[in-house]
């Protein structure tokens, strides 16, 4: 049964997206296999792992584009596996692995985007983006004219078009230069801190989940190894010794460790 | 079925086809080269004395407009799922609310007024080169129109679920679907001439009732509505099935986890 929209739970943080007993196997291999979390509403919360750990299906089922094999996904109270429409409604993403058409003009773009999300006053709102980052200039060119940094910039206006409660990131600043992707960030944190949005951030950029990440699910082999603080996933997988958060010696061990690596609490168990 | 999310595939190919120079010579390009070839030939074939059953050669003219129609019907709707397959955009289409309804209906309405644009280009080209009015076929056209259309979005909707299920290695369909059908469409012969085993066949495609009618309105002025309601039930027909097998093949693909390795 689904929970009303916007619920909230007992600290009086609204939850954005609840994850129950998620699996997706493809054949006989175990992509997603039994993981259960949740992101509230103004957290930012990094989703880790080395590659083919989970984490892209993970995010696939929640934008309801891999049917879960088992397991339940509610996202603002909403079920997602019979309300998807409504879900869809007030959640968007961006991917460095899924572009936008390239003969059309940047404009052209999100003026689609935005009238299939219903966006109220929309020329507005793309003007308003377009402006907040600083591609306005940009407007009429197409987008595959424009350097990787620019798509990035564009596709991130489209993220934003509808106004998400939910925002899924996957690899947002992967094609940004350092300073650009530090100002990505310094956005991604100021639009949170003014709109409450969740986020749920995928990266190999270890220092970037520090830098922006309330929380961290740490995926490996389909499985959640650690969760809580970098600094708590640190320790979890670590030791508890450590008085840092080091989330690419973390990355490092367990990719090298497999499933032999240590965990402490937060650990999930195996089935 | 939201007509706003419609109209916003709408627009999505609408953009594309004014930037893209393949889309035009799709629209434009290669249908009047079709219509100067066979036009051409018509004259040719008129000069020498060709005259076969007192029919005349216009109907050759006829032949090819609608056949480009029916071809250009499928190909639209199939080549436009291809263009956001190539784009890597259409997951961001369906991350969003969009339904794969309202998806199919903006990409078939978009692919029939392309036909339409196609079509008066070729008829005007018809009669200002060739002298061959399209018009005179009074109004059977519009029934037979609609049953080419209609026939086209179903084979363009079964080249896209195929194109979902096996991605984009199947893609040569997208152009060539409609010519695996054409020997038995009885577009420049009538059915009589095939062999007999296959003329069955031949008349389980709505598109042979077009063309033999077409001839029928030409040679005796007679236009067979039981003929065009059957074709116009066979074709309905097909798109039903294809939208079903649209349908069924994406959601396939969601649980395959096919949808998101489209390429």
């Amino acid at each position: 049964m689904g929970l009303p929209p916007g619920r909230v739970l007992d600290s009086g943080m609204s939850t954005a997206i609840r994850v129950e007993h998620l699996s997706k196997r493809f054949g006989a291999h175990d992509a997603v296999c039994d993981i259960s979390f949740h992101v509230e509403q103004g957290e930012i919360v990094g989703l880790l792992g080395p590659n083919g750990a989970g984490k892209t299906t993970t995010i696939q089922m929640l934008l309801g584009l891999i049917e879960p094999t088992a397991g339940r996904i509610e996202v603002l109270g909403y079920d997602l596996a019979r309300q998807r429409t409504a879900v869809l409604q007030q959640v968007n993403f961006s991917s460095a692995y899924v572009s936008l058409p390239p003969r059309l003009t940047v404009w052209e773009n999100l003026d689609v985007f935005a009238r299939l999300y219903g966006v109220p006053r929309h020329r507005e709102r793309i003007a308003e983006l377009l402006a907040e980052f600083e591609i306005a200039h940009l407007r009429d060119r197409p987008v595959g004219t424009l350097s990787s940094g620019q798509m990035a910039r564009v596709s991130l206006c489209k993220a934003l078009l509808n106004r998400p409660r939910v925002l899924f990131l996957d690899e947002p600043t992967a094609s940004l230069d350092p300073d650009a992707a530090l100002r990505a960030r310094e956005r991604f944190k100021a639009i949170r801190a003014r709109d409450g949005l969740a986020i749920l951030y995928t990266s190999h950029n270890m220092a970037e989940i520090e830098a922006v990440c309330d929380r961290v699910i740490f995926i490996h082999r389909g499985r959640i190894l650690a969760e809580g603080s970098p600094l708590e996933v640190t320790r979890q997988i670590l030791g508890a010794a450590v008085d840092e958060p080091d989330l690419e010696e973390v990355f490092i061990q367990v990719a090298r460790a497999g499933e032999a690596i240590p965990t402490t609490a937060g650990a999930r168990p195996e089935r | 079925m939201s007509w706003r999310r419609v109209y916003a595939i709408i627009l999505r190919y609408s953009y594309g086809i004014r930037h893209d120079a393949a889309r035009l010579f799709d629209l434009f390009f290669w249908p009047i080269v079709d219509l100067l070839v066979w036009g051409f030939l018509t004259v040719y074939l008129n000069d020498i004395g060709f005259n076969p059953g007192g029919l005349g050669l216009s109907w050759l003219i006829g032949g090819i407009i609608f056949w480009t129609l029916l071809y250009r019907s499928s190909q639209d709707v199939a080549v436009q799922l291809l263009e956001d397959i190539w784009a890597r955009n259409f997951l961001n289409l369906f991350a969003s609310p969009l339904r794969l309804s309202e998806f199919i209906t903006g990409m078939v309405l978009v692919a029939g007024v392309k036909v339409l644009i196609t079509l008066v280009t070729l008829a005007v080209l018809a009669l200002w080169l060739y002298h061959y009015q399209l018009l005179a076929l009074g109004l059977a056209l519009v029934p037979y129109l609609a049953v080419l259309l209609v026939f086209g979005w179903g084979m363009g909707l079964v080249v896209s679920a195929l194109i979902i299920r096996f991605g984009s290695r199947v893609q040569v369909f997208a152009w060539g679907a409609a010519f695996l059908i054409q020997p038995i469409s009885a577009v420049f012969y009538p059915v009589a001439v095939l062999p007999p085993l296959v003329q069955p066949l031949a008349w389980l495609n709505p598109a042979t009732y077009v063309f033999e009618g077409m001839r029928q309105v030409v040679l005796h002025g007679v236009f067979r509505w039981d003929q065009w309601l059957l074709a116009q039930a066979l074709a309905l027909g097909v798109l039903a099935l294809s939208i079903w097998l649209f349908a069924w093949l994406f959601n396939d693909a969601r649980v395959r986890g096919m949808l998101t390795r489209l390429d």
